[in-house]
């Protein structure tokens, strides 16, 4: 005898007040079915009915679908069945590496990327091209010596001012960007680590960055050596980390900058780093040389990693705003200069960070 | 990711390859140099006979030889190995007194010369354009490094063969914080920058070459290969360079 499935209206609890209540008989409740070996495990019917029967919701259990699969004797393992995957969202580090990419990929397809590595590329084409009259312009302004180590300071002359632009292109604009374009809203809206997400997009800046100037050193290293034989490498090494530290503490403060703006500009961090800070501090120096304090301090600023780089090769002045400060700077331990580096830097990428992180959609 | 890991683990060897120093000592020296600041000026000219009234010039910065003598074979010598060679006179005295046919020899010494702008040799009431057949050469200067000390003493200063007396001694001096310093005998500074110091020469006027015996300590002379630098540059613009062309392959990063 089987028992008949009773389907009440909503809202109605099952008492004595409600005999007279409507009720709808649903017809026999179906009969368990014996447990056979090849019977599959039943599972919770689809809450979309007859169609949502035969679509799969949840993975956590097989449904019951009769004349698929379900009982066509196929047996297999949990494990063989991978049943016991466990799908989460990606480790911090593969959401980072993942963000990486995707703003590498988008570096691949920007003009500036290559505009940058081609201006790299004319200081070989540039000195053989115009030999003589580079030459003379180098003599004049005292980098062209009987030594390798100026000669590469006079190609690398400009590098202050284009560490301050190459990093303010790479890394000022991309958060702006990410907003201004609407990205933001669907990428920070997934279950997304926001710090994954700005760290990402940093290092994907700083690295392009980096490959820029290592490919300007490289150049003019080359071209030093068709014109000498040897090179002080110790200094060699103290300039390129100055270089490579200068560049981590521009990135970092143009992409914080960048964190703050709504609408992106590669301008802001460049004349920040690049022409107020240091004629700021040369005009305080200046102006309290001999009658004031001791503001040479003042050229530890990361601003001023630059004309450092070039100072300990042993260049007597710079294209950039800070040109004449080369004689009052203190190189004999790079160890400060880089040390303030590394924590203005670290301190600007925190702070850009914590405000990615609680900035409102 | 694999990549990604191997990548940060290069750069991070070759960062710390740049940031180690690599150990070079100060060096010291006491040698002697021989250098010149003079362009030298040829030109040859056939003796004529001249009025009584007509008196020639023996310019003190000039060299006059009879073409074929002894003094002029060795000046000859010095045009070719200016280093190797000394020179100690010239025949202004047996010129003058030469007769008229003979050819003469006329080294005039200039400080500067120009290409567009040749200039002219005078002897004997001529005037014949000169060829320039010497350079100035050698130079003193050497590199400090930042925080050394470099010590310069310079213990003679010997000239060559003047074409007069000499008036005033040869003085070594060097620019220093907006300042020249003679050298008297000796010099001492620390620079805070790295800085090649270069000395200056003064009252050289008519000295053909000039000779310094120094003692210098706190320089540095280059010592390192440029090949392992231009190495890890590459390899650092390679990597990244290739990490650009994969991120660009790829069609989608975030599955």
């Amino acid at each position: 005898m089987t028992d008949d499935v009773i389907v009440r209206p909503k809202g109605r609890r099952n008492n004595a007040a409600d005999s007279d209540a409507p009720v709808v008989k649903a017809g026999p409740a179906p009969q368990p079915q014996e447990e056979t070996a090849s019977a599959p495990e039943t599972g919770r019917k689809s809450a979309l009915g007859g169609i949502g029967s035969s679509i799969p919701f949840g993975k956590r259990r097989e449904e019951d679908r009769k004349g698929t699969w379900g009982d066509s004797g196929y047996r297999a393992t949990d494990d063989q069945a991978h049943r016991d995957v466990a799908y989460g969202i990606p480790s911090f580090m593969k959401q980072t590496w993942i963000v990486f990419m995707v703003q590498m990929k988008l570096f691949s397809k920007q003009k500036w990327t290559y505009f940058m590595l081609f201006v790299a590329l004319l200081i070989p084409i540039v000195y053989f091209a115009g030999h003589n009259l580079l030459t003379s312009m180098l003599s004049g302004f005292g980098f062209v010596t009987e030594y390798s180590n100026t000669f590469i300071a006079g190609m690398l002359a400009f590098l202050p001012l284009l560490l301050g632009l190459f990093t303010s292109v790479m890394c000022g604009t991309q958060l702006p960007n990410e907003f201004k374009e609407r990205t933001a809203y669907m990428n920070v809206s997934l279950p997304l680590d926001r710090r994954s997400f700005y760290l990402g997009k940093y290092l994907a800046g700083f690295i392009m960055s980096l490959a820029v100037f290592m490919f300007a050193y490289g150049m003019a290293i080359a071209t030093a050596m068709s014109r000498y034989d040897a090179i002080f490498a110790d200094l060699l090494s103290s300039s390129l980390a100055l270089t490579i530290v200068g560049v981590f503490a521009y990135s970092a403060t143009a992409f914080c900058i960048g964190s703050f703006m709504r609408r992106g500009s590669s301008l802001i961090p460049f004349i920040l780093m690049s022409v107020a800070i240091p004629m700021v501090c040369t005009l305080v120096f200046a102006v309290y040389e001999y009658t004031g304090p001791d503001l040479s301090w003042l050229f530890y600023l990361p601003c001023f990693l630059g004309e450092a780089a070039l100072g300990i090769l042993g260049a007597p002045m710079s294209g950039s705003a800070g040109m004449v400060v080369i004689p009052y700077m203190d190189l004999t331990n790079i160890g400060i200069n880089l040390a303030v580096g590394i924590v203005w830097g670290a301190a600007f990428l925190l702070l850009g960070m914590f405000k990615t992180m609680r900035r409102e959609m | 990711m694999r990549v990604g890991y191997v990548a940060m683990a290069a750069i991070a060897i070759m960062m710390a390859a740049c940031v180690v120093p690599v150990l070079a000592e100060e060096s010291d020296a006491a040698d002697s140099l021989r250098m010149s600041d003079k362009y030298v000026l040829y030109a040859q000219f056939e003796k004529q006979a001249v009025d009584e009234w007509y008196y020639e010039w023996y310019y003190d910065n000039t060299l006059y030889f009879i073409d074929g003598s002894p003094e002029d074979q060795e000046m000859k010598r010095y045009i070719e190995d200016p280093y190797g060679v000394s020179i100690t006179d010239d025949q202004r005295e047996s010129v003058e007194a030469a007769p008229a046919g003979t050819l003469i020899n006329v080294y005039e010494l200039s400080t500067y010369y120009y290409d567009f702008d040749v200039q002219t040799v005078n002897y004997n009431d001529q005037e014949v354009p000169g060829v320039k057949i010497m350079d100035p050469y050698g130079s003193m200067s050497f590199f400090v490094k930042a925080g050394d000390t470099i010590t310069l003493t310079i213990h003679d200063i010997e000239q060559s063969y003047v074409g007069s007396n000499v008036m005033s001694e040869i003085e070594a001096s060097v620019y220093v914080d907006y300042q020249t310093h003679t050298i008297d005998p000796t010099f001492s500074h620390q620079y805070d920058v790295s800085t090649e110091m270069s000395v200056d020469f003064n009252n050289t006027y008519n000295a053909v070459y000039w000779e310094v015996s120094y003692d210098v300590s706190g320089i540095s002379e280059p010592n390192g290969s440029a090949t392992l630098y231009i190495a890890i540059c590459a390899v650092i613009t390679v990597l990244v360079l290739a990490l650009l062309v994969y991120a660009g392959i790829k069609p989608k990063w975030a599955k």
